[in-house]
């Protein structure tokens, strides 16, 4: 028997021991597709599908009929009300995002060190993802309508009104109103994420005379990471959830400040502009999928 | 891996598959119920009786059916059940005095008649009314109650029979009624001895009496056998019904309380379904056996004690109109009846007659959309099922607010526009949707533009519609959607007077020069709308900010919006004009009672045809002002101006705005392009635009030359019917002098309104100068016109 020959047998005998390791496999996969075929039929009912037909429809004319190229897409990248709504958009999100990861995890930190009664202020800071829109918009126009609350302390105090929800201010106050309202649920997420970080290191930290901010930037922020990738996504997918707030305020057509893409897509619908509006979603949706997709990459690479 | 391929691919397909099924459910979407069998309508009225109002539908102990002539000069008999009708002079022949002061025309066992007649004495100018006999010979008899005498003969009080029929028994229901004029009773008079249903009490120096009779009397001696007046506070008048037996009375929640006539006691309680506007509008027919039948603009309902069944729904039929209500309901036996139907003034007869074996036809079916509620819809719905009785017709109104006549509880408030127009923009992009749209309150253009609207171009027949309605309508050289009626903004004053208010700033600058407003409720008079010297008014009147905004924008809007762009030297002339017009009357101040525009609230004038004229319409009518703002949409309204106003010598022009020949289509009609009974669809367009149903639109002007026709001649001959002083005594019109002023056709878009709205008012009160309300504005039409690249 030559070298090559048991070579080959051993060979042989290696891929009889792997056959039933791969029938294993294609058993496991089937369960597994099994387990996800629900989701999976949902997701293609409810987003692959439409989805498909939104970029089909970005190519036709309004009653999905007749082709028309990217006549839509010319047509929606030149139009101001586009180029607005997305500045505003990505202005939001830019401010937004870094605001809301920071004050969460804040507010992470402090409920984690928190002792006894204080944790209690874990459900407080839920409370605002609790409250109804239709409340919060209530509470908006008694509070910033140009005879509301704010204003009526400005006058008192003898300064001029301010037009909240007719000027630039109104920017501001969507921003304020989405921090108040989301900050509790991704603290909720940065605590899962501090919790997963082992009590072991932070020990070993201490033995080893670490302070306080060495520990937070040395092991506490290096072990968020992951948890970093996700609340950053879900955050970023909830700034657009901000439009219900500004829509139940201002109207279709608030102040130029608060004009989203949300707004513009709601208007475009309503005028059965459907070819600009299904352009202009493949067109957010592609950004979106690209920034994530860096995202992605970029926390992946600096947690390896 | 590749069976996980074909199981993805799989999945694609069946939630492809899925979805497509999901959707494919069109023609099921409208349940058309093929059971067999419903009533067929037919109109029986006399031929020379048509287009007659205020007659009275009688049925006498014979069977026989006896109908009059609005004016009773003709009547008319039929005794095989409205299918052959004898005529022959009335009373109002014999006796012209009564022509138009008889009503309420009942008959007694042996088929003599009577009825209420009403008198107004010069001497004491003081009317009361009679319950009489008719006579052969045209005379009358009154017939006298003992205990109304006392009243009836009581120069301080105005007394008024408001209810006198014959009951199957032979006996008289009444309902009398006296109360103290306005005026001063010495206070030494002590009141009368009141037992009945009195009510007293003392206003000022005024004592007033408020005496209701209510019972069931004898004829013959006039003494009253049974007391109802239990039931004055209750009782609505006109609803009640009876058989030999036993008397219903209905109170206005539809809750009836039976009373047997043989001793006035109650026998029981029955209640009948309301009609949908929460009122009482029906007849009611009660059997012998007990059965009591209820017809209104709902449906037909049997009633018994035990159930109430619905016997037809009343959509399709003349009494399922918005604006009729039956007047009469006789049973000719368990599956037929015959109805008296009132409609814009016109009295009908109709036959139903139930068929068993007819159908209604699976492809006649049509829905019918529209954002609001609109009476004129549901007018030509009901004008189309007459002519199509075995079509189903749905329709949906998207919003049905809390005003609406017709709201049901599951819509009420929970639909906003905006929700709603994306429902049906869903429902056309997935090619389905409603056959038939009405475009009021949409964009009618947008629309059109994105192919969602059958170009009715050639298929509807147009050649009834005024050109210039057609010209205006037309976008491209196509049709896409008609307006059924219209209004148009005119500025109404004296003849010859309009070259120095011809165009929007020589109205502002007249205004300017021009007096100020007078005080309403000014010391010099107890008349608020008593008229001033001609040199004392003021230009025009308008009661409020919103006003004046609202008909200076309506008139130049599409002026300051063209091409989708701001026109910045068009929006500086309206804000300046208006600005001077609210400087002048101060319309942007807070209001308060003293001041010059300050009218102590909302009040509008209802004149004798019905048209309602406010604000400076009204200002105009009362004579305190030289030329008034209108929103004609009623064919009488200027020649009501020149009644009321007591001139001849009025005229009009369009009103003087930025855009030239302003006017407003409304009851935009149009048809879904996908709409898979097109054809159907096209020939409801087309009944639209009949005579018949032009004629039922009771809010806006008629869009065909044979309606307006009809119409004026409907006047005319109300004039010549009822003459006096003050009305002329033949009306014509030439409505060309409307047609020739249609050019650009206006559109209520909320968004502008209101924003031009909100800044123009801060311009005026001064909180922003001119400059800076141009750029609010711009800035605030910016995401608005951009979106519309």
């Amino acid at each position: 028997m030559t070298q090559s020959d048991t070579s080959l047998q051993k060979k042989g005998e290696l891929s009889k021991k792997k056959k039933p390791m791969k029938h294993g496999k294609n058993r496991e996969a089937r369960a597994a597709l099994l387990f996800l075929l629900p989701s999976l039929l949902g997701i293609c009912i409810f987003f692959l599908i439409p989805f498909i037909d939104t970029i089909r429809r970005s190519f036709f004319d309004a009653m999905g009929k007749n082709f028309v190229g990217l006549r839509s897409y010319q047509s929606v990248v030149n139009n101001s009300a586009f180029q607005l709504a997305a500045g505003n958009t990505a202005k939001f999100i830019a401010i937004c995002l870094p605001l809301l990861l920071l004050s969460s995890l804040l507010l992470a930190l402090l409920v984690r060190i928190a002792k006894g009664g204080w944790r209690i202020f874990k459900t407080i800071y839920l409370l605002p993802m609790a409250v109804p829109v239709a409340s919060i918009v209530l509470l908006w126009k008694v509070l910033f309508d140009d005879k509301g609350i704010f204003n009526s302390m400005l006058v008192s105090m003898g300064a001029n009104p301010v037009s909240f929800m007719g000027s630039s201010a109104a920017f501001w106050v969507l921003i304020f109103t989405y921090l108040w309202k989301n900050s509790g649920y991704n603290m909720i997420l940065w605590i899962a994420g501090l919790d997963g970080i082992s009590d072991s290191l932070y020990e070993a930290a201490r033995v080893d005379g670490a302070s306080s901010w060495q520990i937070f930037w040395r092991i506490t922020l290096p072990n968020l990471l992951p948890t970093l990738s996700l609340v950053a996504i879900l955050a970023l997918l909830s700034t657009f959830k901000v439009f219900r707030e500004a829509y139940l305020v201002a109207g279709a057509y608030p102040d130029d400040s608060i004009y989203m893409l949300q707004h513009l897509f709601n208007n475009w619908f309503t005028n059965l502009e459907i070819s600009k509006l299904c352009a202009a979603a493949v067109l957010l949706a592609l950004v979106l999928l690209v920034v994530i997709m860096l995202m992605q990459k970029n926390l992946s690479d600096t947690t390896d | 891996m590749k069976k996980l391929r074909i199981a993805i691919s799989s999945l694609l397909c069946a939630s492809l598959f899925f979805t497509t099924a999901c959707g494919a459910s069109d023609d099921t979407a409208t349940n058309v119920s093929t059971e067999k069998g419903r009533f067929v309508q037919s109109m029986i009225t006399p031929e020379n009786a048509k287009n007659s109002s205020n007659s009275n539908l009688l049925k006498d102990p014979s069977g026989k059916f006896i109908f009059f002539s609005g004016d009773y000069t003709k009547k008319y008999e039929s005794s095989d059940n409205g299918d052959t009708w004898a005529e022959s002079d009335g009373p109002g022949a014999k006796n012209p005095d009564i022509q138009n002061s008889i009503y309420g025309i009942t008959s007694d066992a042996e088929g003599n008649l009577y009825g209420i007649i009403y008198e107004f004495s010069e001497d004491t100018s003081q009317s009361s009314s009679s319950f009489v006999k008719l006579l052969e010979d045209g005379t009358f008899e009154k017939i006298s109650f003992p205990e109304m005498k006392t009243y009836q003969d009581d120069p301080t009080l105005t007394s008024d029979i408001m209810i006198a029929t014959i009951l199957p028994n032979g006996k008289a229901l009444i309902y009398f009624t006296a109360y103290t004029s306005f005026n001063t009773v010495n206070e030494d008079s002590s009141a009368t001895s009141i037992t009945i249903a009195e009510t007293s009490f003392s206003e000022n120096d005024v004592e007033q009496q408020d005496i209701k009779i209510i019972g069931v009397f004898d004829i013959s001696t006039g003494q009253k056998e049974i007391d109802l007046s239990s039931f004055a506070p209750n009782w609505d008048p006109s609803s009640y019904a009876s058989n030999k037996d036993t008397l219903i009375l209905f109170d206005s929640e539809g809750n009836g309380t039976k009373i047997n006539l043989s001793d006035g006691s109650v026998a029981g309680t029955i209640s009948i379904p309301m009609s949908d506007n929460g009122y009482l509008q029906g007849s009611y027919n009660l059997t012998d056996d007990g059965t009591l039948y209820s017809l209104d603009s709902t449906a037909l309902y049997k009633i018994t004690d035990s159930a109430t069944e619905k016997i037809a729904d009343s959509a399709p039929f003349a009494f399922g109109a918005p604006s009729a209500f039956t007047n009469n309901l006789y049973l000719l036996d368990d599956q037929n009846f015959i109805a008296s139907v009132q409609s814009m003034g016109n009295t009908d007869i109709y036959k139903y007659t139930y068929d068993p074996n007819a159908t209604k036809d699976p492809n006649k079916v049509l829905t019918v959309w529209s954002l609001n509620d609109d009476s004129s819809i549901r007018s030509l719905i009901s004008e189309f099922s007459q002519t199509n009785p075995d079509a189903t017709i749905t329709y949906t109104p998207a919003i049905a607010d809390i005003y609406s006549t017709y709201s049901s509880s599951e819509q009420e408030n929970t639909t906003t526009q905006d929700d709603a127009i994306k429902a049906l923009n869903t429902e056309l992009l997935s090619g389905k949707g409603p056959d038939i749209i009405f475009l009021d309150g949409l964009s009618a253009a947008s629309y059109a533009e994105k192919g969602t609207l059958l170009d009715l171009t050639d298929k509807v027949d147009t050649s009834k519609i005024f050109k210039e309605i057609l010209d205006a309508s037309k976008s491209d050289g196509k049709l896409y959607s008609l307006p059924t009626h219209f209004s148009i903004p005119l500025l109404v004053g004296e003849k010859d007077s309009f070259s120095s208010v011809s165009t929007q700033t020589d109205l502002a600058k007249a205004i300017a020069a021009g007096k100020d407003i007078v005080v309403n409720n000014n010391n010099d008079t107890s008349d608020p709308f008593a008229s001033i010297p001609e040199n004392e008014r003021p230009v025009i009147k308008f009661e409020s900010f919103d006003e004046l905004f609202s008909t200076m924008w309506n008139t130049s809007a599409n002026a300051i919006i063209a091409d989708n762009k701001l026109q910045e030297e068009e929006l500086r002339t309206f804000l300046t004009n208006i600005k001077t017009i609210s400087d002048k009357y101060k319309l942007a101040q807070p209001l308060v009672s003293g001041d010059s525009s300050y009218s102590g609230g909302d009040v509008a004038m209802i004149s004798s045809t019905g048209a309602v004229y406010y604000g400076s319409s009204m200002g105009y009518m009362d004579q305190r002002a030289l030329y008034g703002a209108l929103d004609y949409n009623y064919i009488s309204s200027l020649e009501m101006f020149k009644m009321d106003a007591t001139s001849e010598d009025v005229s009009f022009i369009g009103f003087p705005g930025l855009s030239d020949g302003v006017w407003n289509p409304t009851g935009l009609l149009a048809v879904n392009a996908n709409s898979k009974k097109s054809d159907f669809a096209v020939e409801f367009v087309n009944t639209a635009f009949s005579l018949e149903a032009q004629s039922v639109f009771n809010n806006g002007l008629p869009v065909t030359q044979e309606a307006v026709d009809a119409q004026i001649k409907q006047i005319d001959e109300m004039y010549k019917k009822y003459p006096n002083e003050t009305s002329p005594s033949s009306f014509t019109f030439d409505f060309s002098t409307i047609t020739s002023k249609i050019k650009t056709p206006y559109f209520y878009d909320a968004q502008t309104y209101s924003k031009v709205n909100t800044a123009a008012y801060s311009f005026c009160e001064g909180s922003t100068d001119l400059d800076a309300t141009i750029n609010k504005i711009k800035e605030d039409f910016r995401s608005y016109l951009a979106e519309r690249e």
